[in-house]
């Protein structure tokens, strides 16, 4: 009869733990996935605030993640019939792409957000409907100036001997990765069909470091671990306004620009108030002060003018904005894998 | 008196949390990670009736995979070889010294384990990174190399991590061992004209070697499977199983590899660790 009675108890408290609804979802707490390091203060400071202060009963919490990593997470919960763990993320365009494959994301309720009526098109086109044009970057050069003498110009001038050993790369299974990649190819006559030119060249470009991340990635410039490298505009920004001696330029033939858009994740237990975040990431409060110093998040709200002081990162004549490398991401996307393999092979010490 | 039937009944009870636990929280997942392995799974869900080898095969048939398991080994070993060599002559330290002196020593061998490991190893990443990093600084202020060296990003670099992080599992069994050996012996062959080299390498080793292996086996094991530790110090290109495994899954979301690069993981720990068991019990047969 005991051991009945603790056999019970044990079986119990483990199903009592088992079947206990997640914290999160009681609580009011809207979980948000964000940049990492200083580029997720927009977030914070413009987003987050003052939602909170207009819903006090609720709270959002950023999680840093810039590898897709709460994804296997929410395609388990989904898989599950669970709620997920994760109520928003920003995605460039080749994940969101992705996600909208994998049907992990929710459909915009236009309605419930009035500023969409203020987004370039263009860009809100490219969503296909699933979140809000956020932002947009570019993937440039970036360099330490005061050891690199000569401006680099074109992206072939991460190949200059010079710089041996001291070119700093991420995989391909970040945005970044895959966006050098297609610029790689393009520089050598390939194209997004035919990446062979560009594995030939980046085989070429060794030995150079490898972060795991484009945030580890701008650390080494801190380190002074690398002097040039491939980068996002908003990294290079940030590292630039902490004093040290780091330039970015957009190579010739053109910068990437990559267009991040911000979701509701499908499971979500907020779908409706996620809604208001989105359309307070597209309001002219927002969207100035992301693309104020020293963030320089590329505005995507019509009404929002570039800053002078953003000229070095993102385009402010439609010249510039003409000379961006655009990437056709639906041919890349469901490669996707392959090329992680692939540079997995080629570059795994 | 009692009956030992009764006896064993109430040392079930006692074990019973603990085992039902165990199924639970170990057992059942660990029978579910071999199994996805066997079964094709798509957006997180598996394909019902679709029993496949294929995922096994794929892998053990590619030469690849065999070239970052041996790494992962390579990395293991190191460690554990590392954490021998710097922890031995501590924990000897430790059974020489008064008690005020002992405390100072437990303190210093237990202070990493109270803090995270995942911060102590970015504590790493600022001494070893880049030309401002200590040691850099360090050696080019000595002359000892005009151009810094890179630590960061290699397995250089994963292995002082490691042997720090893992020092303590090396010598707390060690100091265990020293400990428990009986002074006489060694006062006998000093006595019998043995120097101090003589006695410690054919009196104190011999009889600290059941400490040794069974640290040996602590750290290898924790090494050959850590995560964050190459993760953070051997860069976006170190490929070991457990970084692999992660970017399997979270990254590309390739469920089936990720589970069958996790049961190799086991299943070769848990070989290794049964060859060093029979290899411990040879070398430790004099002990029966």
């Amino acid at each position: 009869m005991r051991q009945a009675v603790i056999l019970g108890l044990c079986f119990g408290v483990l199903g009592a733990m088992m079947v206990a609804p997640p914290l999160s979802g009681q609580s009011g707490e809207i979980v948000m996935i964000s940049y990492a390091g200083p580029s997720q203060e927009p977030h914070r400071f413009y987003l987050v605030e003052p939602f909170q202060q207009a819903h006090p009963g609720l709270t959002v919490r950023l999680v840093p993640d810039e590898a897709g990593e709460y994804v296997a997470r929410v395609q388990a919960a989904l898989a599950a019939s669970r709620p997920s763990s994760v109520d928003l993320a920003p995605n460039g365009e080749p994940p969101h792409l992705r996600l909208i494959g994998l049907g992990l994301l929710e459909r915009t309720n236009t309605d419930l957000v009035p500023n969409l009526k203020l987004a370039y098109q263009a860009f809100v086109e490219k969503s296909q409907g699933y979140g809000v044009p956020a932002t947009y970057s570019l993937i440039g050069i970036a360099y330490n100036s005061q050891k690199v003498t000569k401006v680099p110009t074109s992206w072939k001038d991460l190949w200059d001997p010079a710089y041996r050993g001291k070119v700093g790369l991420t995989s391909t299974s970040s945005n970044l990765g895959l966006g050098f990649l297609v610029a790689a190819a393009k520089m050598n006559g390939g194209d997004e069909a035919n990446l062979e030119p560009a594995w030939q060249a980046i085989r070429s470009l060794q030995p150079f470091v490898i972060a795991p991340n484009p945030t580890a990635l701008a650390q080494l410039f801190e380190r002074e671990e690398i002097v040039i490298a491939p980068l996002w505009s908003t990294d290079a920004a940030v590292l630039a306004s902490k004093g040290l001696p780091i330039k970015f330029v957009k190579p010739q033939p053109g910068a990437i620009a990559i267009v991040s858009f911000l979701s509701i994740i499908k499971g979500s237990q907020f779908t409706q108030i996620a809604h208001e975040l989105l359309n307070r990431v597209l309001s002219v409060e927002y969207q100035s002060k992301a693309a104020a110093r020293p963030y320089f998040f590329g505005p995507t709200n019509v009404k929002v003018a570039v800053p002078p002081e953003a000229a070095d990162y993102i385009p402010t004549t439609l010249n510039e904005i003409r000379r961006l490398q655009t990437v056709n991401w639906p041919v890349i996307v469901p490669v996707r894998a392959a090329i992680v393999e692939r540079w997995n092979r080629e570059f795994a010490r | 008196m009692r009956s030992p039937r009764v006896g064993t009944w109430h040392q079930a009870e006692l074990a019973a949390p603990a085992v039902v636990f165990l199924i639970i929280f170990l057992a059942i997942p660990l029978l579910l990670l071999f199994a996805f392995g066997l079964v094709d799974i798509r957006a997180a869900r598996v394909v019902p009736g679709s029993w496949t080898l294929e995922h096994y095969a794929r892998i053990l048939g590619d030469p690849f995979y065999y070239r970052i398991f041996l790494r992962t080994f390579w990395m293991g070993l190191g460690a554990t070889i590392f954490c021998l060599l710097f922890g031995y002559p501590v924990a000897y330290l430790f059974t020489r010294v008064g008690p005020a002196a002992r405390q100072v020593l437990l303190v210093l061998i237990l202070a990493p384990l109270l803090t995270n490991a995942v911060v102590r190893t970015f504590g790493w990443m600022i001494i070893l990174g880049g030309q401002k990093g200590l040691i850099n600084a360090l050696l080019l202020r000595v002359g000892l190399i005009d151009e810094p060296v890179r630590i960061l990003y290699t397995m250089s670099g994963v292995l002082i991590g490691l042997t720090q992080i893992q020092l303590p599992f090396m010598i707390l069994p060690v100091i265990a061992a020293l400990e428990g050996q009986d002074r006489s012996l060694q006062e006998a062959a000093a006595g019998l004209g043995a120097t101090w080299a003589q006695t410690f390498f054919h009196v104190v080793v011999p009889l600290s070697l059941p400490g040794v292996l069974t640290g040996s086996a602590l750290v290898f094991v924790i090494s050959y499977t850590n995560f964050a530790v190459p993760a953070l110090l051997g860069g976006g290109s170190f490929a070991v199983i457990p970084t692999f495994i992660f970017e399997q899954i979270s990254a590309l979301l390739q469920w089936n590899n990720g589970a069958v690069l996790s049961s190799l993981l086991l299943g070769t720990a848990m070989v290794m660790l049964w060859l060093f068991n029979r290899a411990s019990a040879r070398l430790l047969r004099w002990t029966r």
